[in-house]
């Protein structure tokens, strides 16, 4: 354990842009904070709640190539991957991993562009010392201070200005041996200074057991409201920590080309509709209770985890403020 | 005037006379309100008026069409309801149109990143805004904050209505093609350019065509896969192909609402495409949209002299 200044911090940052692509908040033009490769490392704030959108997208791009052919045979050599530094995320994203390593790596066949983007990345979490209203990670037992997570954490305490560093990882005990700075004890006590910060973040499922809940309210009346003002677009899927959907296409010409995935979502129409052009899903009915029940009782059922984190970012993205929140609260 | 719609919504609901209602409620966040479409009269408990109902309700018409539907209507929504009229998604004697004078909605988003912190609550007065976060407290003025489309609206009394709560707003700020103007003027290269550069921040969640009342159709060209008219995923070309088409399917369609843009989560400028076409439609065929469900959409008729020197 160690502790560092903001410029130690930082230019341990910069020393490992040598080997690694440096991803860290900054300020971007009009879209508030947000995770983004580094080029002048004085840009790097750590002055926000959580970034606007989660880590999700580096080891799961939105569109990324499988490989290129040409007249029947794959040309492209397998894509390597970068290696890289993700910084500041926060305990409620990486908890996306519950989710995200269960469908792409312990379950057969392995996704290797996802293992081997996930095992060419550092993840340094950095503890939440504030929050947001919309937050509601507790709900899935999830601590905001969690340092437990990353390769590396860190808790920024605000009155000695000093971030609190640790390892939790092979990998993040031979970094943190970079860090050139003082050595910290005091940790745990710093931790605790900011429990009660948190006193407000709602636990709303506390013991019940969502898969018995919605077991006997697959369908029904409460289906037919909550959905109304929903306009079935991209964002809440899109912007969640925790939501993995790809569709597989074909670019170009039949026989030169190239495969590539595409992040989908089930709020799209387009998502379920089969190739006879019968869509099992036909209303933004069938599709929002796809989102909610996979979240709270499919995954739940067959991965023992939630398909939710708890970062709200659906929340406050939502253009007809559809809100997770209330709709879990609905149905238990 | 939250309690005359509920009132009027009541009456309309226990006298069968609507089976549905188009309405705002109070959001779970107070920068947020929500659309949402009610069928029970319990439900008018919520309903809310503020300058935080961007949407534009009419959205939600088209999936209703063969039921009878009370909705209320800012000016831009009730020209996307003469829209909807005009193409058959809407049949006058189905729907009963509260219409609201609009003062302007305003850009919340904007509001929040100058605040500074998250906001835990709004209050609005005639013309100035109260904003209160955790550790500070400020007061805006609302003009500042007025969406653009709002701040340029020509018509901010609904064109058509049932019923008219409030007074009539006159000649508010006037029409404005200011950047459609600028962009006219630059050459192709440095509008390709520009609009590179906005949209390169498009991440495909389609909430701009999602929330337009003029985009319903059953099966977008986005969606299609037979034909395939654009490939789905981050390059540019493809996103700006989406773009294009959408701004080019507005044409003559598009009521300057600025819901599109307004929903979007990346904070792009598309509203700078379909501004620059109304502009045309608007010189070249002396039409505005929206306003007379007794006249043709401007690309559905022609007309001998209608402007023509495209065709060599
Ligand atoms: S819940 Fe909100 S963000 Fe999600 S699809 Fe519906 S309108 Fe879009
Ligand atoms: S469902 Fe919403 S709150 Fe839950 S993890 Fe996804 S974006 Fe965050
Ligand atoms: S909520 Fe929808 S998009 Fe997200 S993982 Fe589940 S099925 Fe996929
Ligand atoms: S294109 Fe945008 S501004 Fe025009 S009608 Fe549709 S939502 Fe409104
Ligand atoms: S709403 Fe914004 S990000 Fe989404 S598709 Fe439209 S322009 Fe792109």
């Amino acid at each position: 354990m160690k502790k560092a200044t903001k410029s130690d911090f930082i230019k341990f940052l910069k020393d490992l842009s040598d080997s690694y692509e440096v991803i860290a908040p900054q300020k971007i033009a009009d879209e508030g904070i947000d995770l983004s490769p580094v080029t002048d490392f004085n840009k790097i704030t750590f002055d926000y709640v959580n970034t606007e959108r989660s880590f999700k997208r580096f080891i799961f791009p939105q569109s990324q190539e499988l490989f290129k052919f040409e007249n029947n045979k794959i040309v492209a050599e397998k894509i390597k991957p970068k290696k890289q530094v993700i910084v500041g995320i926060r305990n409620c994203d990486i908890n996306n991993f519950k989710v995200l390593d269960y469908n792409f790596i312990e379950k057969d066949p392995v996704d290797s562009l996802y293992k081997d983007a996930r095992d060419n990345t550092i993840f340094i979490v950095g503890a939440c010392i504030k929050n947001n209203s919309t937050c509601f990670c507790k709900t899935f037992k999830i601590n905001p201070l969690g340092v437990e997570s990353g390769d590396l954490s860190y808790l920024f305490d605000d009155e000695s200005k000093e971030f609190y560093i640790k390892a939790n990882t092979e990998k993040g005990t031979e970094l943190i041996k970079k860090l050139k700075c003082k050595a910290a004890s005091d940790f745990d006590e710093k931790v605790k200074k900011y429990e009660t910060n948190h006193d407000n973040i709602p636990d709303l499922i506390e013991d019940k057991d969502l898969v018995e809940i919605f077991s006997g309210q697959l369908d029904g009346d409460k289906w037919e409201t909550i959905f109304q003002g929903c306009v079935n677009c991209g964002i809440c899927t899109f912007y969640c920590p925790t939501c993995y959907c790809f569709d597989i296409e074909e670019e170009g010409k039949f026989w030169k080309g190239r495969r590539v995935r595409n992040w989908d979502s089930c709020m799209f129409s387009i998502y379920s509709k089969e190739t006879t052009g019968h869509n099992p899903r036909p209303t933004n009915r069938e599709r929002y209770r796809n989102r909610v029940l996979h979240k709270f009782y499919y995954q739940l059922k067959h991965n023992d985890s939630y398909g939710c984190v708890g970062c709200g970012r659906c929340i406050s993205n939502c253009p007809t403020n559809i809100d997770i929140r209330k709709i879990i609260k609905t149905f238990i | 005037m939250e309690s005359k719609i509920k009132e009027k919504f009541k009456q309309l609901f226990d006298e069968k006379k609507i089976e549905a209602a188009v309405i705002f409620q109070t959001g779970t966040i107070p920068t947020k309100n929500a659309p949402n479409v009610i069928f029970s009269k319990d439900d008018l408990e919520t309903l809310t008026w503020n300058p935080l109902n961007w949407n534009n309700l009419a959205n939600y018409l088209p999936n209703l069409l063969g039921k009878k539907i009370g909705i209320v209507a800012k000016g831009c929504d009730s020209r996307s309801i003469i829209l909807l009229m005009q193409e058959e998604k809407v049949k006058r004697d189905q729907v009963y149109i509260i219409g609201i004078p609009c003062s302007g909605m305003i850009n919340i988003k904007k509001l929040e990143k100058d605040f500074g912190e998250e906001i835990t609550g709004l209050e609005f007065n005639a013309d100035k805004i109260k904003v209160k976060g955790s550790s500070s407290e400020k007061e805006y003025n609302k003009d500042d904050y007025l969406f653009d489309s709002c701040k340029t609206c020509k018509y901010p009394t609904p064109v058509i209505y049932d019923e008219l709560i409030g007074s009539e707003i006159k000649g508010y700020r006037g029409e404005n093609y200011t950047e459609a103007i600028e962009f006219e003027k630059k050459s192709v290269e440095e509008r390709r350019k520009l609009m590179v550069e906005e949209l390169s921040k498009c991440i495909r969640c389609y909430a701009c065509r999602n929330s337009c009342p003029s985009c319903y159709c059953q099966e977008c060209f986005v969606d299609s896969n037979q034909p395939k008219w654009l490939e789905k995923g981050q390059n540019i070309d493809d996103i700006f192909f989406y773009h294009i088409v959408r701004a080019y399917h507005m044409v003559g369609r598009c009521v300057d609402c600025g819901s599109c843009q307004a929903a979007c989560p990346m904070d792009i400028n598309i509203l700078l495409l379909t501004k620059k076409l109304n502009k045309d439609v608007r010189e070249l065929y002396k039409y505005e949209c929206g306003l007379d469900e007794n006249k043709p959409p401007a690309l559905s008729t022609f007309e001998i002299n209608d402007y023509n020197k495209f065709i060599k």
